[in-house]
């Protein structure tokens, strides 16, 4: 379509071109720190939908069906998890404000945090659990904090956090649902990270995808019956926790190999195999009432190698020219 | 990073699927023109980086709501921006000189080529201010924010063709203001063959 398009004329076209240039325009370190804060916040939002969207589905897909919809807890539990989700986004801004700079992961008082955090867990079984799934949201949110930021010695110490945190819950009491579901959804967000990651952080983030897989697969086990070798998954860890087992996991990994033994307490099978691709022996001794050996348990990981196509999102904003002709 | 229509439809409709990057990627593409529509109208580098940075937050939350129907992106957004601006103004009441405002760095010369030009930007800034607010938000929208015609309308809640003679008497009144003489071929309007 032709228009009248009222033009400007070069020299006040170039007038106001530099006028928008010298005092309008926004410094690089303006734009970064913008979209740190911007895309750290939609990432929140990203956790906070997907956590709402997971949570009732799941009883039907986990088979409860009907019975579980009877069961008392039944309506409280979105509620719950709303509560645990409200309370790690709170924890997520207050890690924006300055009060908290210190104590951001990778400061000075970050581990002095995370000890008085964990002290302070209760002791009643389905409250601590629900405190340790909040902690675990916590630390994901200092990960998607620090990969914002772009700053690499606080992401790792945010992913070593967030895998004590997860290597600490029950696989075994009540409320195992929720905590599976709530570390499928850190799941999902680690793995949009790794997408986007590239070097150590990518390396750092693998291993928290590892960690987070061989949680899921403890808590399957738990939940699944007899005869699972439910410590498979963390074989495949490096330079991590083993993670396995109900209580005290010691995982003695070296690079690229782990070597895992775990002793649970539940109803599992001692498992023996190589897992994780190859990458890990896993000795598990149990005390359950069946023994067996699960060859290959570990969950084999997406090709990191290629990231999914996207927009770069490094570049810098565009300079638009005025319109005209 | 430039990026056409129907990129910046999948964008936004992987964004409202709640894919953060894709968000990031609006952000890249609309950070610049955003922040500079703001800076022109709150002056303080300081509001306009919180304000900008609201009005991405705040486009964020309203994200799911949006639907093109006719509307561009661009336009819904900067409606957005434009009343996060409004509401700031109204509440603040400042008033701030030109003076105040941060400078970028400028290109480099001489103290005399830097006296010119600051000189330039400052009659640039008061032909601005003799605007009416509606022209000067015509010319903010078009010059500094890159929106095209049909946004700059979007943005504005007007008609296309009130924007555009909105610009048009604007650009006569700074061309008056700062002694600027048209040519003779872009007397009184010329026609383009593009629908910017």
């Amino acid at each position: 379509m032709q228009a009248l398009e009222p033009s400007a004329g070069d020299e006040l076209e170039r007038m106001l071109a530099r006028y928008a240039r010298v005092r309008l325009d926004p410094s690089p370190t303006q734009t970064r720190r913008a979209r740190a804060s911007v895309v750290e916040e939609a990432w929140r939002h990203r956790i906070a939908g997907v956590d709402a969207s997971a949570a009732v589905p799941r009883t039907a897909a986990l088979g409860h069906g009907a019975w579980f919809t009877r069961m008392p807890f039944a309506t409280w539990r979105p509620r719950r998890i709303t509560l645990s989700l409200a309370i790690a986004v709170l924890a997520g801004l207050l890690i924006g404000s300055s009060a908290f700079a210190a104590s951001r992961a990778g400061g000075p008082l970050y581990e002095a945090r995370l000890t008085v955090e964990t002290l302070m867990l209760p002791s009643d079984p389905a409250q601590r659990l629900d405190a340790q799934l909040a902690q675990a949201q916590a630390r994901l949110a200092d990960i998607v904090d620090a990969t914002g930021r772009g700053d690499a010695g606080a992401m790792a110490a945010a992913i070593d956090a967030y895998d004590q945190a997860i290597a600490g819950l029950d696989s075994t009491g009540q409320g195992t649902e929720r905590a599976r579901a709530a570390i499928e959804l850190h799941l999902s967000v680690l793995e949009q990270l790794l997408a986007a990651a590239t070097g150590p952080s990518a390396s750092g983030l693998q291993n928290a995808v590892t960690h987070s897989s061989g949680v899921i697969e403890r808590f399957d086990a738990g939940t699944a019956g007899p005869g699972n070798g439910a410590n498979g998954a963390n074989g495949a860890s490096n330079g991590g926790n083993g993670g396995n087992g109900a209580n005290g996991a010691n995982g003695t990994n070296g690079t690229g190999n782990g070597t895992n033994n775990g002793t649970n307490s539940g109803a599992n099978g001692a498992s023996n195999g190589a897992n994780g691709a190859g990458n890990g022996t896993n000795n598990g001794t149990n005390n359950g009432t069946n023994s067996g050996a699960k060859p290959s348990s570990a969950p084999a990981q997406p090709d990191r190698s290629q990231p999914p196509g996207k927009l770069n999102a490094a570049s810098p904003a565009p300079a638009q020219g005025p319109p005209g002709d | 990073m430039t990026i056409d229509d129907e990129e910046i439809t999948g964008l936004v409709a992987a964004a409202q699927d709640g894919d953060p990057e894709a968000f990031g990627s609006l952000f890249d593409h609309y950070h610049g023109p955003v922040y500079r529509y703001v800076a022109a109208r709150v002056h303080r580098p300081s509001d306009a980086e919180d304000l900008t940075q609201l009005i991405f937050v705040k486009a964020l939350e309203a994200l799911p709501r949006y639907e093109a129907r006719g509307v561009p992106f661009g336009g819904w957004l900067f409606r957005l921006a434009r009343n996060v601006v409004i509401d700031h103004i109204r509440t603040r009441r400042e008033h701030v000189t030109l003076d105040l405002a941060t400078e970028r760095p400028a290109p480099e010369g001489g103290p005399d080529e830097l006296a010119a030009l600051r000189q330039e930007l400052d009659s640039v800034a008061t032909a601005l201010l003799r605007l009416t607010p509606e022209q000067r938000e015509a010319i903010e929208l078009r010059f500094f924010a890159g929106l095209s015609a049909k946004e700059a309308a979007a943005a504005m809640d007007r008609q296309e063709g009130t924007v555009r003679g909105l610009q048009f008497r604007g650009i006569a009144a700074l061309r008056r203001e700062l002694g600027i003489e048209p040519s003779l071929e872009e007397r009184p309007a010329r026609v383009s063959g593009e629908d910017r």
